[in-house]
């Protein structure tokens, strides 16, 4: 993935030796000026961040982040009070994603971490479609689709939904009624149709890496879900399929009132 | 106390191990905690992988596995810690029973720590556990996390979460959890003041718990007995019933409960001598902290009505050394509070409550504030009404606590 997606690390001299041995197509840089500068002359897919870099702060990340909303923040500190100190500033304004220095910054783990945090940022204009639907649902199940959509892989099914949801199952098959979901089970099938679109188009893993990660059983049962929820089989998409194109064509399968507006539209239009 | 909240892009909660990064940030590294919330969080991430299936690298296993043994052994944390570090989480095994009972474990040991805001994050990537759907512990999970919203003053949560609960388990007809619901949610109407209720659920429960298997549920339904009876300022009736649960106590940890409640009420009777000796046995024996805690805040209030300033200052000195979870702490300061006001000392006494209320401003306790606020507004010292007892009613309870 990192010969091909950018990766800005904005990072102190300390944490540059074991970020360039995991990720060596990294471009590092050393002060925020140079890694704002990088950030609007790359198309860079993603963003890892020492909070411990002088100038780092809430306000300026949030900046960043409305001038760049599909770029990936990762922050990368090591296990101590200060850079958790500013950490904390960074995450109670919504920059969740973090990799520990000795921890997390293995070739392979990083890799995943960062991949998920791109395909996460990357879904949110559709994961805010999704959720708009939910405007009079209770937090804690708007909360609960939203970690579904950001970790698909933990959802099977509707009882997953509930349970992190912390509702009855039957709560939640009320609230989705009244979003106008026509089906549970394809809206958990969407969060990961939707992350299996992102990292088809991210880098080249095979359908069945794709599916192994998000939890199918086989490659077999993702293509079901693809050609249900889209028409399309994962090897069209890995061919190219219209990134629009792709995501209307889930919410109008979860959503009936979506779908009921499409209908009325191409009928209008016929 | 509210849980810190996150609020993501999307204008809902991320509520990943924020208790934790919070509590991270507040201390200090050389402090023994620190380390211990350290190891507890990098724990919960590899359980969070392991629910993800993405396979955290050995080295880093290893490292917070040593990082988990370098923790005093003093460390109440260290050995639930240990032992979800023994689990497939780690080991690349399949084997989720033991990993949710090992993360259950650990929840309870920071409830035990009166850290419920973290207990709040492992019970949540317990719940993030694939293999926890239709699983036994499910009920019992949602239950613990209602009594830690309980102990958060997050009230209509807990009641959702244990009315959750409930649900499971009566659909999985296990009396046992369905009961422990019923408890919760007769503790949580006490609470409330609605006393008249909690009577009738702690008597249903009684009547429903006669089984043999199910002592420690009467136990526990005796025990909320006698806190009503406290609540009523009935502390004659209150000591006779906790009398009660602890003959039919099995569990050590509740036994010790019952006794610090029991210690309380034996204040309030004025029965001084036997208060002590049952308190301090408290002090120095039970496992759960915060227990330990409320037990060395009666003392202090027995040793201010006593009048021995030497043995108040002793303890409010081992207290104040003890680094606190947010809520023993401003706990604590409400007490020296009331305690230095029952000395008459009203300078310390404001002091002290000033430090109350600032602790429960920044963390969120409503009641605290209210009765901090109005102990403030009082100029001259107050002790605390006393009912009182015929000589013979206190005989009688000499008698039966000579049977402890």
């Amino acid at each position: 993935m990192h010969a091909r997606v950018g990766v800005v690390a904005l990072l102190t001299d300390r944490g540059r030796g074991r970020l360039l041995a995991a990720l060596p197509h990294a471009m590092i840089c050393g002060s925020c000026l140079e890694a704002e500068r990088q950030l609007r002359s790359d198309n860079c897919a993603a963003l890892i961040l020492d909070p411990c870099v002088p100038g780092v702060t809430a306000e300026w990340a949030q900046g960043l982040r409305s001038e760049f909303p599909l770029i990936a923040f990762v922050l990368y500190a090591e296990l101590d009070p200060l850079a958790f100190a500013r950490m904390a500033e960074l995450m109670r304004n919504g920059f969740a994603d973090v990799v520990l220095r000795g921890y997390d910054d293995t070739p392979s783990r990083i890799t995943q971490l960062l991949e998920d945090a791109i395909a996460r940022s990357r879904d949110q204009r559709t994961v805010e479609r999704v959720i708009e639907q939910f405007g009079g649902a209770p937090a804690a199940l708007r909360s609960a689709i939203v970690q579904m959509f950001s970790h698909p892989n933990r959802f099977h099914n509707v009882h997953d939904l509930a349970r992190i949801a912390l509702m009855s199952i039957r709560a939640v098959f009320r609230h989705l009624d009244a979003a106008g979901v026509s089906s549970g089970r394809r809206l958990v099938a969407a969060a990961r149709v939707l992350r299996a679109y992102q990292l088809l188009r991210q880098h080249s893993p095979t359908s069945r890496e794709v599916a192994r990660r998000l939890g199918y059983a086989s490659a077999d049962q993702m293509c079901v879900h693809f050609t249900e929820l889209t028409g399309y089989t994962p090897a069209q998409v890995k061919k190219g399929v219209e990134e629009t194109d792709f995501v209307d064509r889930v919410i109008a399968s979860i959503c009936t009132r979506t779908a009921d507006a499409a209908l009325a539209a191409a009928e209008l239009s016929v | 106390m509210t849980r810190p909240l996150v609020i993501g892009p999307l204008g809902v909660e991320q509520s990943a191990l924020c208790s934790f990064w919070e509590e991270l940030q507040r201390r200090h590294k050389h402090d023994l905690p620190w380390e211990s919330v350290a190891a507890g969080l990098l724990a919960m991430r590899v359980v969070d992988a392991h629910s993800d299936g993405v396979p955290v690298a050995a080295d880093a296993t290893r490292r917070i596995r040593e990082q988990v043994e370098a923790l005093s052994p003093e460390e109440s944390t260290r050995t639930t810690l240990i032992a979800l570090s023994d689990t497939g989480a780690f080991l690349r095994g399949e084997p989720a029973d033991e990993l949710i009972a090992a993360v259950f474990a650990y929840g309870r040991a920071l409830e035990f720590e009166g850290a419920w805001a973290l207990a709040v994050d492992v019970y949540d990537v317990c719940l993030r556990i694939p293999q926890l759907d239709a699983h036994p512990m499910l009920a019992r999970l949602y239950i613990r996390l209602g009594r830690c919203y309980l102990c958060l003053e997050s009230l209509s949560r807990a009641s959702e979460l244990i009315e959750l609960g409930k649900e499971i388990a009566i659909a999985a007809e296990n009396l046992e959890v369905e009961l422990l619901a019923e408890m919760a949610l007769c503790r949580m109407a006490a609470l409330r003041g609605n006393l008249p209720q909690a009577e009738r659920l702690a008597d249903a429960v009684l009547a429903r718990a006669q089984a043999p298997e199910l002592r420690s549920i009467q136990s526990r339904a005796v025990h909320e007995r006698a806190t009503i009876a406290f609540y009523r300022s009935d502390y004659r009736t209150s000591v006779m019933l906790d009398l009660e649960a602890l003959r039919l106590c099995l569990e050590p940890t509740e036994a010790w409960r019952i006794r610090s409640d029991m210690g309380g009420c034996l204040i309030l009777l004025g029965l001084l001598d036997e208060a002590r000796r049952i308190t301090w046995s408290v002090v120095n024996r039970s496992p759960e902290r915060s227990v330990r805690v409320g037990a060395q805040l009666n003392l202090l209030e027995l040793e201010a009505l006593a009048g021995d300033r030497d043995a108040f200052e002793v303890i409010r000195q081992g207290l104040l050394r003890a680094p606190l979870p947010p809520e023993l702490a401003t706990g604590l300061q409400h007490q020296l509070g009331r305690a230095f006001l029952v000395l008459g000392d009203v300078e310390h006494a404001r002091e002290h409550l000033r430090r109350a209320l600032t602790l429960a401003t920044e963390f969120g306790f409503g009641a605290i504030i209210i009765e901090v606020d109005e102990l403030l507004k009082q100029t001259h010292a107050r002790a605390r009404s006393r009912a009182v007892y015929s000589d013979e009613d206190v005989a009688q309870i000499r008698t039966a606590l000579a049977t402890l």
